[in-house]
């Protein structure tokens, strides 16, 4: 990218209302980005060819337009576009066309913005890589020998690379933080409620929420306005009013405080570690108090999650025979069709999860792991609610480490599920959690810091994650 | 936590797997289960059971009036199945041979 | 002994919405395959279900009318199995936390309690060809109540009765129209058969494809005889589910019963606990309809009508409206019971009309009845008059005289007809007057004949009396 094009989707609104450019070029520029890259980072599963008009963009922006009026996003493989393929990174959804919309992308488009593509996900949402993408791996733009994180790494690694001014990814255990993590880039889960789900293939119900990848705190904060409010079709969405995320971004963070675990950033690395108490230092400086607080064992959260999610997937997933949609498998009965089906068309992550939620839920079993992990949940949720009394938001790492290399966790399921470790909690307690990129290991990879706040809580996030930014000199969001 | 129980797993998933990847998989369920086993040690048996009960989540509303909107064009509804005769989806049947 | 019949019934009913119970498809019948459905009630990956309120209004009132206690916050439960006719492969039901719970319905004298009831989706439908299965997802998603009863039936015709005072009470709550033949009422029956007083009941047997209200009677006395001699011959007994082939009028095994079916319920996620307010609930309460079996009770007590009127006339809550409509009209409940449970009801059943739409106002009927009660009308005068009030729509007054058929009262023109009669008949006067005094019975008929049929019949007699009296 050329020094004075902009590099943030708010630099890129200002020039479009300012007249220095118009949203033809940006999306130019971003095909010419994508035509470069995107194929070494496999980020897209399929991307708006040129000839694809976006409606409503010649001359600038209205009065009073979204920021996001005339720019180009990316929407992750799990989030129905009518007439596009939606494969959720799966074979067995390879070539689906969904015949409806979800609601998100009728907001997007609403506030001016178009799609440039859909992107590359780990099955399902089940991953913390995007190794487990049907159509290969993503990469990471930072280190193409590493991971993007999963499972929005697609996602991640088009807005890291410049190849989407925004993107909505999927958060289920931390899927569109850790992602974000890895590729250096602001994600947000917002509180469980606040963003529709009608249109998202669900992983588990209970835990899933659509949030919005950003190349800054704001860009997020303006993505999350435009999308985030109560839809009639999803009956678990919240009514709360929005309030104003984009000005919390802007804000003086003086006076707020920020709690940590009393015990140290722990499970880390020594870089995460540096760069978490750089970014401490970074917050006191702002008029921020740090203070302690204590959170739940991150094992016994990592298991609650474990148990809760393949339970719901399991369900969820049932949907999946072969009948209605999706590649059916030859079989001389229905039963034959449905087991074949899935046995082709699932990977073997998948397969395990759906395994593992069958065991916990059935009868004999369901007491020792489905109960208890609930009732795990519950107090989870207290802890978490019991340390936000003291503070108004929780710092932690958003993973115990940057982004692995490609093929470092494939072995061990539960190698792979402990890079979840930091973000299940927030999910668990159905909280919103902000990754902000922070700074690079010794490697020049990407760290980032997670704060996490009570329900609703999302403008007190921007505020201080846009002073994590500030302090630290990423605010001109440094891409690869 | 063995392939006996896996296959027993299986027919409740809709699942079908070979004999390797069976062993493969309940091997790594077994790691995953006595990770889950962690859960025992931590709750105590009269915590409240169920997921969260926040406060904010009252407001969600969660119902609607009994209003017709307009159902999707069969087209549209069969547009992903792999076989139909326009009008129906078509399966194998349930017993070889057809007849239930 | 007879060992003892133990019998539950899972009846479904489809409830009376005009849209589905987790989308706004309409929940209708008969319409083209597939051209009723969404990306919810299809299952389609991403959509959501949203409760209808209009469904848990009607199950609601449902429940309050038979008596049970309602949960105030109850929970939707996935149930999750296989099935074609499965658009998620799990059912959106409640399983721990229903929403009522207990409840009675009465037959005759006999009470039965319930165990539940609850909401949930209902499947779409598979039809079997030759070498395929064709689904048609219309009716998924249709809202169903869930009716459990405790296992206090002893026989197909309690089960046939059952059936019959649910189908009632439905109409009157205007909740379903609870017809079997077109399945928007569905039963499944539970029978285990008691060897002895005291005894352990035996293996359950669940019966399916029961679907005539006969039919449910027929299956379960077969299978209770099936079971006793198989119990008689000392042969096995398993837990199973059979069909009943009402053809062959037998039932046969459609698959055994594992010891537990292993549907892994758990709480549905996409939708927040269920709230019932209790105000709402209290208004539900205070708009319920006169239930049937009250207003039965009240016709035989107040009324003083006999059983079986009672019964046939709160069959249908029109019906029911009909006759009462006419007791404001014509103070005399049993003429006017006898008219709708006669003639009303016939020509409702020829035309195949409901009472609703019956095409002569309860008052003119009233009117015409005052006829009758009045003597000035035979009752079968008055049903022919009638026939012409609904085949052409005229009003009693008008119909009565366009058939000129009103009883002839006057003095004034029989006493000529009778004095003629007489004349023409003095073989007969003078029997009379040797005393045979049943001739003037004859007499009188011969003048009813030369009226046509049309004198007062009490006149002419008191006039054909003083006559032969005076001379």
């Amino acid at each position: 990218m050329s020094g004075s094009a902009p590099t943030t989707l708010l630099a890129a609104a200002a020039a479009l209302r300012g007249g220095e450019t118009t949203a033809a070029a940006l999306d130019a520029g971003l095909r010419d980005a994508a035509d470069a890259r995107a194929g070494d980072l496999n980020c897209f599963t399929w991307r708006a060819a040129a000839a694809d008009p976006f409606p409503g963009c010649e001359g600038g922006p209205p009065a009073g337009a979204s920021p996001l009026w005339g720019l180009g996003g990316a929407v992750k493989a799990n989030i129905c576009v009518r007439g596009r393929v939606a494969d959720c990174g799966s074979r067995l959804l390879a070539g689906w066309r969904p015949p409806y919309q979800a609601t998100v992308v009728g907001r997007l488009r609403e506030a001016g913005a178009h799609l440039v593509g859909a992107t590359v996900m780990d099955e399902f949402g089940m991953g913390s890589s995007t190794e487990h993408a049907a159509t290969g791996p993503a990469r990471n733009p930072h280190d193409p020998t590493r991971v993007p994180g999963g499972s929005s790494g697609g996602a991640a690694a088009a807005v890291a690379a410049g190849l989407a001014w925004f993107a909505l990814g999927s958060d289920t255990g931390g899927s569109v933080r850790q992602p974000a993590h890895c590729c250096g880039v602001a994600g947000l889960r917002p509180t469980y409620g606040r963003i529709s789900r009608h249109g998202l293939v669900a992983f588990a119900s209970s835990l899933d929420q659509i949030g919005p990848l950003a190349r800054t705190v704001a860009d997020c904060a303006a993505v999350y306005e435009a999308v985030a409010g109560h839809d009639a079709a999803d009956a678990t969405s919240l009514r709360a009013p929005l309030g104003a995320p984009l000005d919390a971004a802007g804000r003086s963070a003086a006076g707020l405080t920020v709690g940590v675990p009393r015990g140290g950033p722990t499970p880390a690395d020594a870089d995460t570690v540096s760069a978490f108490e750089a970014s401490m230092e970074a917050l006191r400086a702002a008029g921020v108090t740090v203070t302690d607080i204590d959170l739940p064992d991150p094992d016994i959260m990592l298991a609650a999650y474990t148990v809760i999610a393949a339970a719901e997937v399991s369900a969820n997933l049932a949907r999946f025979d072969g009948a209605v949609y999706g590649a059916r498998a030859v079989g001389d009965t229905y039963a034959d069709m449905v087991a074949r089906t899935r046995a082709e068309g699932f990977g073997r992550e998948v397969k395990r999860r759906i395994l593992l939620g069958t065991y916990v839920l059935s009868a004999g079993y369901r007491d020792a792991y489905y109960e208890r992990a609930q009732r795990a949940r519950r107090r989870v949720a207290a802890a978490y609610a019991a340390a936000l009394s003291a503070c108004d938001a929780i710092a932690t790492p958003t993973a115990p480490a940057a982004a692995f290399p490609l093929g470092d966790k494939l072995d061990d399921p539960l190698r792979m599920y402990r890079s979840d470790v930091h973000t299940v909690g927030p999910s668990l307690s159905g909280l919103p959690a902000l990754t902000v990129p922070t700074g690079r290991d010794r490697d020049g990879l990407p760290l980032s810091l997670q704060l996490t706040g009570p329900a609703l809580g999302e403008e007190t996030l921007f505020t201080l994650g846009a002073a994590v930014e500030a302090a630290r000199g990423e605010g001109g969001g440094g891409g690869p | 936590m063995d392939a006996e129980l896996i296959r027993r797993l299986e027919t409740l998933a809709g699942l079908s797997c070979a004999p390797d990847e069976r062993e493969a998989l309940s091997r790594d369920l077994r790691g995953i289960v006595a990770f889950a086993d962690r859960l025992a040690a931590f709750v105590e048996e009269d915590a409240p059971a169920g997921g969260p009960d926040d406060p904010h989540r009252a407001d969600t509303v969660g119902v609607r009036a009994d209003r017709p909107r307009p159902s999707l064009p069969r087209a549209d509804a069969l547009s992903g199945a792999a076989a139909t005769d326009g009008d129906h989806v078509l399966t194998p049947p349930l017993r070889a041979g057809g007849g239930r | 002994m007879t060992p003892e019949s133990v019998i539950g019934l899972e009846v479904h009913v489809r409830l009376r919405t005009r849209t589905k119970i987790f989308c706004a498809c309409r929940n209708a019948y008969g319409a083209p395959p597939n051209s009723l459905t969404c990306p919810v009630c299809l299952g389609l990956p991403g959509a959501l279900p949203v409760l209808n309120k209009a469904a848990v209004e009607l199950a609601l009132r449902l429940g309050l009318a038979l008596g049970c206690r309602v949960r105030l916050r109850s929970r939707f439960a996935r149930k999750c199995y296989f099935y074609p006719d499965l658009p998620r492969n799990y059912q959106i039901t409640q399983h721990d936390e229903p929403l009522c719970e207990g409840g009675r319905l009465e037959i005759g004298d006999r009470e039965i309690t319930l165990e539940r009831i609850h909401l949930e989706d209902d499947a779409g439908r598979m039809l079997d060809r030759a070498a395929d299965q064709c689904l048609d997802f219309n009716r998924a998603g249709a809202p169903l109540a869930e009716i459990v009863t405790r296992p206090d039936l002893r026989s197909g015709e309690e089960a046939r009765l059952f059936l019959r005072a649910l189908r009632r009470l439905l109409r009157a709550l205007d909740v379903c129209d609870g017809d079997m033949e077109k399945g928007s009422l569905r039963c499944d029956a539970n029978i285990s058969l008691r060897p002895a007083a005291g005894a352990k009941t035996g293996p359950r047997v669940e019966l399916k494809n029961l679907n005539t209200m006969r039919g449910v009677r027929r299956a379960l006395d077969h299978e209770a005889a099936r079971q006793a001699t198989r119990l008689a011959a000392g042969r096995p007994l398993v837990p199973e589910t059979r069909g009943w082939d009402a053809r062959r009028g037998e039932t046969f095994r459609m698959r055994l019963k594992e010891a537990s079916s292993e549907y892994r319920y758990f709480p549905e996620p996409d939708l927040p606990p269920l709230v019932v307010d209790e105000d709402r609930l209290a208004s539900i309460r205070r708009a319920l309809p006169e239930l049937p079996a009250n207003r039965e009770r009240r016709y035989v007590a107040a009324l003083g009508l006999d059983a079986g009127a009672a019964a046939t006339l709160c069959e249908s809550p029109a019906l029911a409206a009909y006759f009462e409509a006419m007791t404001r009209a014509l103070d005399d409940a049993s003429a006017c019971a006898n008219w709708v449970t006669g003639e009303v009801l016939r020509i409702c059943r020829e035309r195949t009309l409901n009472a609703a739409a019956f095409p002569v106002l309860p008052g003119e009927a009233a009117a015409l009845l005052r006829r009758v009660a009045g003597g000035r009308l035979s009752l079968g005068a008055a049903k022919s008059v009638f026939a012409s009030m609904v085949a052409e729509g005229l009003t009693a007054a008008a119909a009565l005289a366009r058939a000129d058929l009103e009883l002839i009262a006057d003095r004034g023109a029989l006493a000529p007809v009778v004095d003629r009669v007489l004349a023409e008949n003095p073989d007969q006067v003078a029997s009379w007057r040797a005393g045979k005094t049943g001739v003037a019975d004859w007499l009188i008929g011969r003048v009813m004949a030369a009226t046509g049929g049309r004198a007062d019949p009490a006149l002419v007699a008191g006039i054909v009396r003083a006559r032969l009296a005076d001379d």
